[in-house]
């Protein structure tokens, strides 16, 4: 029983952000804000953080909203996946749809409790936010007793549960940049088991022009390796390009030459870089159909 | 702590861990063992309660958080010595066996239901992925949950 094995000595409901900058300030990693608390729960269970001595509860933070306008999209770090799931402009086949796919986990118990936050700041390369805020070029802002800060989502992520937060700063909100028109993102995960992580997983997105070259892409893999991995070899190959099946086969192969995926319990390295040239593939035309409305 | 616990329309007043889980004050300090205790991680399903109209795992909710909220356990679905019908259903149509899942899979149920009178198969699914039934195959479980917004929405046009 977890309740045996993980003993924190205060759980303490805050209700400002003050609060939060003060107990982080005060305890360092003594201290673990608890969000949703689904992948909290998993470090507790594995006696991963026996450190965590105080758990800060932001739930009645404000903390839990989404918001689009002309400047782009802002995303409380508190929203919960199923939010961001639902979110009209998310569901629409576009430039956003990579962050509805990326949403869509199941089980629902998990899906009206996670939260985006809390799946960036686990600094865990198997969940679905990191490699698709770091595609769509999104800012992590955050405060600490050092004032407010930004960090890009491709600066972000430096290990397995290791982010680029310090021990007294939170993240608050994701700012995902407006994109331009003829934009299409897809987030595409590939599974063993209904239930399980993903083997491996791509976040892609490109821009179109009028002929149909292609103007801005972005490749990420997650599930790779112990951080999200940007193809960009990749991506030279489709920049100022004509996003045919040609040019997205050459690119999908270029992507054999960049990634270097460790052998895991979800597959070897061999079996994850095959599933990576055809996961290229198809999140390219995904995307492109979307790119073109 | 100190906390009170709105349970089933009732309060408690319990003394708690600081990470005491939900599932564990239900069931060993206010004796409600409908819930039932599965993996304790958050992938069986048979803890589901639901905390205002929110299905969650009872074993990854701090106590502590379930104040000021509604939890609603198997214990409190029956009104009036009558039978949810999603009970009812489960009973008709044989979507029991062991019954070890059985207050999980309902309270799944309920949650859908209270959102969507209507669910497609598909949604039916989809609520129930994180619960885990280890004798019946599901498809009478399925069976259940359909009936039930069927008997759901037909007691509506008559009330």
């Amino acid at each position: 029983v977890v309740t045996l094995s993980f003993k924190p000595d205060e759980y303490i409901k805050v209700k400002t952000v003050d609060e939060v900058i003060t107990l982080l300030q005060e305890h360092g990693e003594g201290a673990a804000i608890i969000a949703g608390g689904t992948e909290l729960h998993q470090l507790a269970e594995g006696g991963m953080i026996p450190q965590v001595k105080k758990l800060i509860d932001i739930e009645q933070l404000d903390l839990s909203y989404i918001e689009s306008s002309e400047e782009g999209i802002r995303i409380g770090a508190a929203t919960n996946l199923r939010n961001i799931m639902d979110y009209p402009l998310f569901q629409k086949e576009g430039a956003y749809t990579g962050l509805h796919e990326a949403a869509k986990i199941l089980p629902i118990q998990v899906l009206g409790l996670g939260t985006i936050g809390g799946n960036i700041c686990s600094g865990l390369p198997i969940l679905n936010f990191p490699s698709v805020v770091s595609m769509l070029d999104a800012e992590l802002k955050t405060i600490s007793s050092d004032g407010d800060g930004s960090i890009p989502a491709n600066e972000f992520f430096i290990d397995y549960f290791l982010t680029a937060l310090q021990p007294n700063e939170f993240l608050t909100e994701i700012r995902i940049p407006r994109l331009p028109e003829r934009t299409g993102s897809v987030f595409l995960p590939f599974k063993l088991l209904a239930m399980d992580f993903p083997t491996a997983s791509i976040a892609a997105r490109v821009t179109l022009s009028e002929d149909e070259t292609c103007e801005d892409v972005r490749i990420v893999f997650g599930s790779l390796g112990r951080i999200p991995f940007r193809a960009k070899r990749a991506e030279g190959k489709l920049k100022g390009k004509s996003l045919e099946d040609k040019t997205i086969g050459e690119a999908a192969k270029a992507v054999l030459k960049e990634i270097d995926p460790i052998s895991d319990l979800r597959g070897s390295a061999e079996y994850k870089k095959e599933l990576s040239r055809v996961l290229t593939e198809q999140a390219l035309v995904k995307a492109k159909k979307r790119a073109l409305g | 702590m100190k906390i009170e616990l709105d349970t089933n329309d009732r309060i408690y007043e319990v003394d708690v861990e600081p990470y005491e889980s939900l599932n564990s004050v239900l069931r060993d300090k206010i004796g409600l063992t409908g819930t039932k205790r599965g993996c304790d991680k958050g992938g069986c399903g048979a803890c589901t309660v639901l905390l205002d109209e929110l299905a969650v795992y009872s074993c990854m909710i701090p106590a502590v958080r379930a104040e000021g909220k509604k939890v609603t356990t198997i214990e409190g679905l029956a009104k009036n010595n009558k039978l949810d019908p999603i009970q009812d259903a489960f009973i008709k149509q044989g979507a029991v066996q062991c019954g070890y899942c059985t207050s999980g899979m309902i309270l799944s149920a309920k949650g859908l239901l209270n959102q969507n009178p209507d669910p497609t198969e598909e949604e039916i699914k989809d609520t129930i992925a994180g619960n885990i039934c280890r004798c019946t195959g599901y498809v009478k479980i399925v069976e259940a949950i359909t009936a039930a917004s069927k008997m759901m929405r037909e007691g509506e046009i008559h009330d």
